[in-house]
């Protein structure tokens, strides 16, 4: 190689080193250093188990805002007394949920993980997947890219303190609301013929994270929570047939019969997108049923260490009983939700 | 020449034409312009201006436009 | 897959950019083809028939043509010097047979795909006017990637080849390559055969100056478009989405802002592609060259979209006011009328040709039609009202070449533009007449103190980003317009100056870019062109 090519590979090294150490530094700059909104968290009601005392989650739900809407922990703590947590965020992507797993075994170790598989199937095209995921991939290794939103409320005293993530969420991840606005369309479940299977991509990273629980010994129960919207039946049978070849557990809420069966008129807060609180009531009361029957967890309820979940479900039992609200036309719907919006 | 000089200034009046080095560079023809011009000169000389030929070089000056002229006569 | 996702910056750019660089130079060539393909299939899947189809017309139309011009060399010299120029009657008949068919072919392809539901909306709309009520027949079809500014390319080839300017290419893998080369294929610039082909059909040995002039085209393209444009796109689609809500300032401010948005995204898309053909040894035209200072409408179309212009320039506005019956036309309108309304008459009907095409080229729509028109009127108007002003102005005493006429100038032409793009992002012609009107309902600079303005959408720190974004993009324009060869200049100053620049670029992409969560995802406009 010629003298000038060396020293224009080095002087290359070197712009691409400032680069990174530079990057370094912002990354240190950017990332919040607490676990609040203030703080500028990403999602603080689905990192609230930062702030729980550690390893005192027992259960995990994961997923994207139909599983945030559609779980109740409180529901599942009185009745059973296991310590559960929801860390969904809205539009979740499979990366998404391994990077948010990731951070919560840092803090707390889970023993059964569920896990709403409407993910698997966000995005138009598998090329749009792979580019979620790569966004999701990046973000989480370099901070700097996920929060350099934060450049407007960045105080240089603050950049370089120590993390402090003690934002703790009442309702233990989920999002309440107490709207009814029914949904009217055809029966989202009705029968096709119609096939599916779950996008190469996301089913990659699906399971690299069945991998990374089982590596973990955390126990992995599938669901799909109920959505008018989101889901079909065609993509039941492909989880179902999934779910039998690599003997996993599925509940597809959207097929229950009888006292679970959803009530699209009551049950959803946004015409069959979301549960309201009182969906996610019946949604929880199954899922408890079903994990008091097929796993073993401790009953913590009357633990002290616990007292104050207590405390949340009286507060979470006072919101529910305030009844619910029908929305009765279009324009209301944005400004009842907001308004009564409670995490 | 003569009468190329005169159908430019009958095109486009107040340009010194014999000295403007760069007809199309100095914005004095635009294409509507050309188009007149070209017009005019396929009718006058009786030649086939097609527009392949309304090329920057060919109507850079004066003489370019008689020497394009000049060659599409003989062809 | 848009030219600011990491996947098209790592596979599709870094990836093959390796791949050349390995290969040997004869067969560098094919990388690009095979990556351009590539490109395209994941972003149009099954549609990658179409541009192949493309292809192959103005591929074979261009051999047919090459033939005929073959024999007839072959038997010029042979035939005797008066059955000579029947004889090549006969061969530009066949040709102009051949190149019709293509272009007939290929813009057919368009017109249907893109215009088959408007087309039939105005077939159905004349029959209900006649009491005849039947439903839209056409539906709305998937458009593959690209196809307006393709078949614009391919139109451009066969049309050339059919005139003489050069000979057909014998090697369908060139041809194959100037339509569909990654960087150009979304949003053009329109290629020209005669300026590109050979450029990208050449293998070019790795260049360090090539390779970083382009990353910095690209990084500028990405502060244009991810610092500016996509922050500007936030309030701007708030106001055109909820027009009623809004009346003077702020609707003016949306007005503005789009132009912004506009310029600096499909300038900085400009940059982002003919930053990655650089890094090839590739030079693509230039689509921008400082729109915003022009003095007339006219010299804007030639600085905005240039390509574009040019095209409809050379292969509708020379065909038609060249062909034989404008040629009929115009020596009818010299007999009859004075020397300003013998030209004026058949140049209005040329250019009605032009902008209607231009306007509908946008897309298919009244509002795009409209929008080439509006351009069409302010040009008539300003030809018919030239002698009045020119002899208004003379009395005045108007200096018409001093620096006040001028900027006047540049502000009225400014406006007449926004105007134009006020058109161009409202939902119809309806939308932009109530948004119209609306301007000037309750304008009050009191918005800007009392926060009405910061309210929507951008903070006070977003628009301090705007400011000085747009004050960063005014600089290096007139600067360039002043002569001055920008990026030449930033590379002979020494490294501590030019790392500083070129990182201060960089970290303002990452930290100020109006990307991830909380920012719309703005896809590129020109794009679904």
């Amino acid at each position: 190689m010629k003298v000038c090519n060396i020293k224009k590979l080095l002087k290359a090294a070197v712009f691409v080193l400032i680069f990174a150490a530079v990057m370094m530094v912002l990354c240190q700059m950017f990332i919040p250093k607490t676990s609040d909104s203030e703080g500028g968290m990403a999602n603080p009601n689905a990192r609230g188990f930062y702030g729980e005392p550690r390893n005192s989650i027992d259960l995990v739900v994961m997923g994207d805002s139909n599983a945030y809407c559609a779980y109740s922990p409180m529901v599942i703590w009185e009745k059973y007394g296991i310590p559960s947590y929801v860390a969904a965020e809205g539009n979740q992507t499979i990366v998404g949920a391994i990077n948010l797993l990731d951070e919560m075994l840092k803090c707390q170790s889970p023993k059964v993980l569920v896990f709403d598989v409407n993910m698997l199937w966000s995005g138009d095209s598998n090329v749009q997947r792979m580019e979620d995921c790569i966004n999701s991939m990046l973000g989480q290794a370099v901070p700097v890219v996920k929060y350099h939103d934060r450049w407007k409320n960045l105080q240089l005293m603050d950049s370089f303190k120590e993390k402090n993530y003690t934002f703790r969420s009442k309702t233990r991840g989920q999002r309440l609301g107490r709207c009814v606005k029914p949904y009217t369309g055809d029966d989202p479940m009705k029968k096709t013929d119609d096939t599916d299977c779950i996008p190469w991509v996301t089913r990659y990273f699906f399971e690299e994270l069945l991998k990374k629980c089982e590596l973990n010994d955390i126990q992995v129960l599938l669901i799909e929570t109920p959505t008018a919207t989101s889901w079909t039946y065609a993509r039941h049978v492909a989880m179902e047939k999934y779910a039998e070849k690599n003997q996993l557990k599925f509940i597809d809420f959207n097929m229950m019969d009888g006292k679970y069966k959803i009530d699209w008129k009551e049950d959803t807060k946004d015409g069959g997108m979301h549960m309201n609180v009182y969906g996610a009531k019946k949604v929880t009361a199954y899922l408890g049923k079903y994990i008091a029957e097929n796993y073993t967890f401790d009953n913590k309820k009357e633990n002290v260490e616990y007292s104050d979940w207590n405390v949340c479900y009286k507060e979470y039992k006072r919101y529910v009983r305030k009844g619910k609200i029908y929305l009765p036309n279009d324009d209301q719907i944005e400004n009842g939700i907001k308004d009564d919006e409670h995490e | 020449m003569e009468e190329l000089l005169k159908i430019l200034n009958e095109v486009k009046p107040g340009v010194d034409y014999e000295n403007e080095t760069d007809l199309i560079g100095h914005g004095v023809l635009d294409s509507i312009t050309m188009v007149t011009l070209v017009l005019q000169l396929s009718d006058e000389f009786d030649v086939d201006i097609s527009p392949v030929d309304i090329t920057p070089e060919n109507f850079k000056t004066v003489q370019t436009i008689y020497d394009m002229i000049q060659r599409l006569e003989d062809e | 897959m848009s030219y600011t996702s990491i996947s098209y910056l790592v596979f599709i750019l870094l990836g093959s950019f390796i791949v050349y660089n390995i290969v040997p130079l004869k067969h560098r060539w094919k990388v690009l083809l095979t990556f351009s393909y590539l490109f395209y299939f994941i972003n149009s899947g099954k549609y990658t028939l179409f541009i192949l189809f493309g292809s192959l017309t103005i591929y074979v139309g261009g051999l047919l043509i090459n033939k005929i011009d073959d024999g007839y060399n072959m038997a010029r010299k042979a035939l005797p010097k008066e059955n000579k120029k029947e004889y090549k009657a006969l061969i530009g008949w066949q040709k102009k047979c051949i190149c019709v068919c293509v272009v007939l072919v290929n813009v057919g392809i368009l017109v249907f795909l893109k215009y088959s539901v408007f087309f039939g909306q105005v077939f159905t709309d004349i029959l209900s006017l006649l009491h005849i009520n039947i439903e839209n027949p056409m539906y709305q079809r998937m458009m593959p990637l690209g196809i307006s500014f393709y078949t614009l390319s391919a139109v451009s080839y066969i049309v050339d080849v059919y005139r003489g300017k050069y000979r057909a290419s014998d090697s369908f893998g060139k041809v194959a390559l100037f339509l569909a080369f990654f960087p150009h294929i979304v949003e053009g610039p329109i290629a020209r055969f005669d300026l590109v082909a050979d450029q990208m059909y050449e293998g070019h040995k790795f260049d360090y100056k090539n390779m970083t002039m382009g990353l910095q085209l690209i990084l500028w393209g990405f502060f244009k478009k991810i610092v500016i444009a996509d922050r500007a796109n936030m309030y701007v689609n708030q106001i055109f989405n909820n027009y009623a809500d809004y009346t003077g300032l702020p609707v003016v401010m949306g007005m503005l802002l789009y132009t912004l948005q506009l310029y600096a995204e499909f300038s900085g898309c400009m940059d982002i592609v003919r930053g990655s053909a650089q890094m090839f040894g590739i030079g693509l035209s230039e689509n921008f060259n400082q729109p915003f200072i022009s003095k007339t409408v006219s010299e804007f179309w030639r600085r905005w979209h240039m390509t574009l212009g040019a095209w409809f320039k050379d292969y509708v506005f020379y065909s038609v006011s060249l062909s034989k019956s404008f040629v009929k036309l115009s020596k009818k309108t010299r007999e009859h009328m004075n020397s300003f309304f013998a030209t004026f008459v058949p140049m209005s009907i040329a250019m009605f040709i032009v902008w209607f095409g231009t306007g509908i080229w946008h897309g298919a729509s009244w509002k795009y039609v409209m929008y080439g028109l509006y351009y069409w009127a302010i040009m008539i108007i300003g030809l018919l009202t030239e002698p009045l002003f020119k002899r208004l102005y003379g009395k005045m005493h108007v200096d018409r070449q001093g620096k006040v006429y001028r900027l006047l100038q540049v502000v009225r032409t400014f406006l007449f533009v926004n105007v134009g793009m006020l058109m161009f992002r409202a939902d119809d012609l309806a939308v932009f007449g109530h948004m119209f009107v609306s301007m000037f309902k309750g304008f009050s600079l009191d918005d800007i103190a009392d926060g009405t303005l910061l309210g929507i959408k951008l903070d006070i720190a977003d628009f301090a980003v705007l400011a000085a974004g747009t004050l960063i993009l005014l600089i290096v324009g007139l600067y360039k317009e002043k002569g001055h060869q920008i990026r030449e200049e930033i590379a002979s100053r020494n490294i501590v100056l030019r790392w500083a620049v070129y990182y201060v670029l960089l970290f303002s992409v990452i930290i100020l870019g109006a990307y991830g969560k909380g920012y719309e995802v703005a896809g590129f406009i020109y794009a679904q062109f």
